[in-house]
């Protein structure tokens, strides 16, 4: 059969031929459906989480202060070694582009724009998707798989306490750390880096950051992190548990939960700075 | 003991259909199955794992609720089930499984070894693995992490469900008379095991029969 071209129609025709419009119309119905269903489960295990993570509730604290340090650990101060470069990569970089409107622009207040603002959460809360959470979605859902949730339930311990407790209050606070550490670094260690290796003309870089940068700046940085940490972990964790129990649902999970994550994250980055910054 | 009455559940392609069982302190029940996966469903529908599609379930006349996984923990507590389907956290050594439901309980990360577990480890020869991460040990030293933790919970309900695949063949004579044990003490045993030789150690008050969709209580 020929397919006709995309100027003759070609692509809406073929997909009419495979799924007739009524099919078609149903189909986005139910996935929209699906996905407001899935919205409202993933709500459902955050108010959950929450409830649970207040501490009058916790029974077992230092089990789950065990796991929270071992997870800040994972998350944070093994991802050490990958942030330090990158912010100090990143904010070298930013900072020679920034030489080229020098005399044009604020530069402090550019790099407190980019930086701060923006890049920082949003490259920390990628590298802790790239390495932390797509982990611990592939640990629960193998742990679902396994049965070693259900032996925990069988021993009368609440799965929910011992596991996603920590890992939700563990990656939230990393995330927040990581932000500072990332900023720290790509301000100061970037200017230090063009400085050392190049002779171009940065002096007042960080004296502008100095005069420009507000408290504003600050907390908008550190909520965007706080709300990454929060939606990161929740989902996640909601995927793993939530996991079929079949070794081939592990991919498919963990490839959702990464890109839900980013997703979530870049719309709390357009919400946050709408509410701060409009 | 337990009570499941017009009881109905389903699981990935099995099911079991509208039926009533019931166990009494110190009695013990033989399953027989003609699927593997029907035996494990009965067993995860008597732990609880397995919530119903219909019926009742009483534990000591407490009709249970199935509304959270949270209110059934407390009977979980209360049954042992030792399971080949069942492993320990995978990222924890020996010890940690052991004593995690301590842990939570006592909130103390510092607690040992009761003298009961110590005593069931060099019975069943992981002694000297108890800080050895489940990871690095074999698939039977894991299998007998979660049976050493499940008696030692002194649960009042035993289910023993496939133990020749819990218990290496060399042990399983040992598994045997910790059963007994258990069972002159007062407290109820259902088993199913593929080994005929595990049930004639053994006398049932009672046969549980699975075919199809069907079960029959002899």
């Amino acid at each position: 059969m020929r397919h006709l071209n995309a100027k003759e129609g070609g692509i809406l025709k073929t997909i009419h031929k495979v799924m007739p419009m009524n099919s078609l119309a149903g189909y986005i119905g139910r996935k929209t459906l699906d996905y407001i269903d899935h919205l409202f489960n993933l709500a459902a295990f955050a108010v959950k989480l929450a409830a649970d993570s207040m501490p009058s509730a916790i029974k077992g604290l230092a089990v789950v202060r065990w796991g929270m340090v071992e997870q800040i650990y994972f998350t944070a101060i093994q991802a050490l070694w990958l942030i330090i470069p990158i912010s100090l990569l990143m904010g070298s970089m930013i900072l020679l582009q920034f030489v080229k409107f020098s005399g044009q622009v604020d530069l402090g207040k550019l790099a407190i724009i980019i930086i701060i603002r923006e890049l920082g959460p949003i490259i920390t809360a990628l590298l802790v998707i790239l390495r932390s959470a797509t982990a611990v979605t592939i640990e629960m859902g193998y742990m679902r798989v396994q049965n070693e949730i259900a032996s925990l339930e069988m021993a009368g311990i609440d799965p929910l306490r011992l596991l996603a407790i920590p890992r939700f209050i563990g990656i939230t606070a990393a995330i927040a750390c990581l932000f500072v550490i990332f900023d720290f670094l790509a301000i100061f260690g970037g200017y230090l880096l063009v400085k050392i290796t190049t002779s171009l003309p940065v002096d007042n870089y960080l004296t502008g950051i100095a005069s420009a940068i507000t408290v504003s700046d600050i907390a908008v940085g550190i909520i965007k992190a706080v709300c990454f940490g929060v939606v990161i972990s929740i989902t996640t964790l909601y995927h793993g548990f939530n996991s079929e129990k079949r070794i081939t649902a592990i991919p498919r999970i963990t490839s959702a939960s990464a890109i839900e994550c980013f997703f979530y994250c870049m719309i709390i980055n357009i919400f946050v700075s709408v509410i701060f910054y409009f | 003991m337990i009570e499941l009455s017009g009881y109905t559940v389903k699981k990935q392609g099995f099911a079991l259909k509208r039926f009533d069982f019931a166990i009494s302190p110190g009695e013990c029940w033989f399953v027989s199955a003609d699927y593997r996966d029907n035996a494990e469903l009965f067993f995860a529908a008597l732990a609880t794992l397995v919530y119903p599609v219909e019926g009742n379930y009483r534990f000591k006349g407490t009709l249970l609720d199935f509304s959270s996984y949270k209110n059934l923990l407390p009977y979980k507590k209360r049954m042992g089930y030792i399971s080949p389907c069942l492993n320990p956290v995978s990222n924890r050594t020996i010890r940690e499984n052991l004593l995690l439901p301590r842990y939570c309980e006592e909130n103390s990360l510092s607690v040992k070894l009761d003298k009961n577990i110590e005593d069931m480890c060099v019975l069943f020869h992981i002694r000297n693995k108890l800080d050895e991460k489940i990871t690095m040990v074999s698939q039977w030293d894991a299998k007998i992490t979660i049976m050493i933790r499940e008696l030692s919970k002194n649960p009042e309900l035993i289910l023993v469900e496939r133990p020749e695949e819990v218990v290496a063949p060399d042990r399983l004579w040992m598994f045997t008379n910790l059963l007994h044990q258990e069972l002159v003490s007062g407290r109820s045993l259902v088993i199913f095991s593929r080994n005929k030789a595990f049930y004639d150690n053994f006398s049932p008050d009672g046969k549980v029969m699975l075919k199809g969709e069907k079960v029959t209580i002899i």
